[in-house]
């Protein structure tokens, strides 16, 4: 289907699909207001048991896909059931602790090539195959904000205990939310591992952190589409300027984040420009004008 | 003590400060209990301890025959209790109706078949909280923000999505703090209609007017305690409740000049 894109053009859009979908597992866990630092843990799970499966055995880029996700995700349950046992800052401590432990076992276990890492991994999901990646995630993730789970989850961020009294079970969603975006990470760290061919423990590190963060961040918690477009965004402006890799790639993210929580706090999904427009694209249906005031006297129906 | 809801010698301190001793207190069904007493009174922490938010050192708490003193939160909601908050507590930044849709969580959850990503405005959900903003007089205002509207009127928008949870117990902690007397007569209206069908009702509130109208009995709560218990005019008329209460209130204001 995308034959026709050149081989490095194909190889810059996979990799800026695979760090979209990076950032949109954590984008997600802000959403119902978890601050995880453990995204660099849960991509290198991926991206090793992809590598290690397909290189050490004879199994197909698939398997080792579908490995990398399923053990990133069950790793995020487990963690998710202690580590949500800490709030706020501590939370993030805790979770950054797990992703460093991550590098540091990959880095000295012999099994994935303590730090001369993995080479020679077999590529897997092709430039069509993460496009089509990328857009059902999208499309679940608009589902997920069009239904009742999804205010839920937005209620949860804005006060957790006033969802829990009305009903909502917070504890559950925020684990399945994690344990779901520790796939999705691990997803994209295996498609990521698949696509370069080689991986080292160096590369989950700080600057996976802040890359990420920074196109979460100043994408916000209003809209999935704030941090696609962040995301998109950055990336552009990457290949125009030609900065990536170089030290003025994290300088454009400080000065980026710094700018937005000065001029949007909460993203740029959140900001009063986006409000604006979206509130004018979206077909608002007007106020249903409650035509009640009869009924006020039974309004209350457990029979409704 | 029957009821539908039933505390029993409930004791909690904080540190040194024994903020409940040893209380006990019932609503039955359809019925109003007011609760009154000078701030630090308890009031709220017995609120918090019924719906789990702080445990109990000592005591129970009875729900439908059903001791719920270690029940986890999330599951009072579908116990059939709901509670407002004396600090409002509001999803801030999203809509009335948005704020209303989450009082319905459980009953989207309910529905069959259970759908994963069932449809978050479902026109029956939503007519349905229409008729609650209509009856707490918001309905012009569904989709304005919440945190755009004055005190009273995000007041009436917690009572709302407390009702959203259809209770058959509300707890309501100062309902009516910061309304203009219009309002605060609407809303005592109101509790006297939810009341009227069946649901019990612990009104914790200052203004001894709502009480007298709206509750068929008043607890004056002291130091933890529940000092006397009757019927309102009974209540209120009893020297040692009025010297206990305004008593305290003369001195809260007098520290707060």
């Amino acid at each position: 289907m995308f034959n026709w894109v050149p081989a490095y053009q194909a190889f810059e859009i996979s990799s800026t699909l695979i760090t979209l979908l990076i950032v949109l597992s954590v984008s997600t866990l802000f959403e119902c207001g978890i601050f995880s630092l453990a995204v660099g843990g849960f991509v290198a799970i991926g991206g090793y048991s992809a590598g290690v499966l397909t290189t050490k055995t004879s199994a197909t880029p698939a398997l080792g896909m579908m490995l990398g996700t399923v053990l990133s995700a069950g790793v995020a349950l487990v963690l998710g059931l202690v580590v949500f046992r800490l709030k706020g800052i501590y939370l993030a401590l805790g979770t950054f602790a797990f992703a460093q432990l991550v590098l540091l076992l990959a880095s000295n276990w012999e099994l994935t090539g303590s730090v001369n890492g993995i080479y020679g991994i077999p590529p897997g999901l092709g430039l069509g195959g993460l496009v089509l990646a990328v857009v059902a995630l999208c499309i679940v993730l608009q589902l997920l904000r069009a239904s009742y789970r999804g205010r839920a989850i937005r209620a949860i961020r804005l006060s957790e205990r006033t969802a829990e009294a009305l009903g909502v079970h917070v504890a559950r969603y925020r684990l399945v939310l994690f344990a779901l975006c520790g796939g999705l990470a691990g997803f994209a760290g295996a498609c990521n591992a698949q696509l370069v061919g080689v991986i080292s423990a160096d590369q989950y590190g700080f600057s996976l952190l802040v890359t990420v963060f920074a196109f979460a961040l100043v994408g916000g918690t209003g809209h999935w589409l704030g941090p696609v477009l962040a995301t998109v965004f950055f990336t552009v402006l990457q290949q125009v300027l030609g900065y990536s890799g170089s030290q003025w790639e994290q300088f454009a993210y400080g000065v980026a984040v710094i700018l937005v929580v000065a001029l949007a706090p909460n993203g740029i999904s959140e900001s009063t420009p986006w409000r604006w427009t979206a509130a004018r694209l979206g077909k608002r249906r007007p106020a249903r004008r409650a035509s009640l005031p009869l009924e006020l006297h039974s309004p209350l129906g457990r029979d409704t | 003590m029957t009821g539908l809801l039933r505390v029993q010698e409930v004791t909690k301190s904080f540190g040194g400060v024994r903020a409940l001793r040893s209380l006990s207190l019932g609503v039955g069904e359809g019925e109003v209990v007011g609760l009154v007493g000078p701030n630090g009174a308890g009031k709220t922490t017995l609120i918090n301890v019924i719906t789990g938010y702080t445990r109990a050192d000592e005591g129970s708490v009875v729900l439908d025959d059903r001791d719920i003193t270690r029940v986890r939160a999330h599951l009072l909601a579908s116990l059939g209790l709901a509670r407002t908050f004396q600090t409002l507590q509001l999803f801030e930044n999203t809509s009335v109706l948005d704020n209303v849709l989450v009082g319905r969580h459980l009953s989207f959850a309910a529905r069959r078949p259970s759908m994963w990503f069932r449809r978050g405005n479902a026109s029956g959900q939503r007519e349905l909280a229409h008729k609650l903003l209509a009856l707490l007089d918001l309905a012009g205002l569904a989709d304005q923000n919440v945190s755009d509207l004055p005190y009273g009127v995000r007041r009436r928008v917690e009572i709302a999505r407390a009702l959203a949870v259809e209770p058959r117990t509300l707890l309501l902690d100062e309902p009516t703090a910061g309304m203009s007397t219009e309002e605060s007569d609407a809303v005592g209206e109101l509790i006297s209609q939810v009341a009227g069908r069946g649901t019990g009702v612990l009104l914790v509130d200052h203004n001894p007017a709502l009480i007298a109208d709206t509750c068929s009995r008043v607890g004056v709560l002291v130091e933890g305690s529940v000092m006397a218990m009757g019927e309102p005019a009974e209540v209120f008329a009893m020297p040692e409740v009025r010297s206990a209460y305004l008593g305290s209130e003369v001195e809260v204001s007098h520290r707060a000049t």
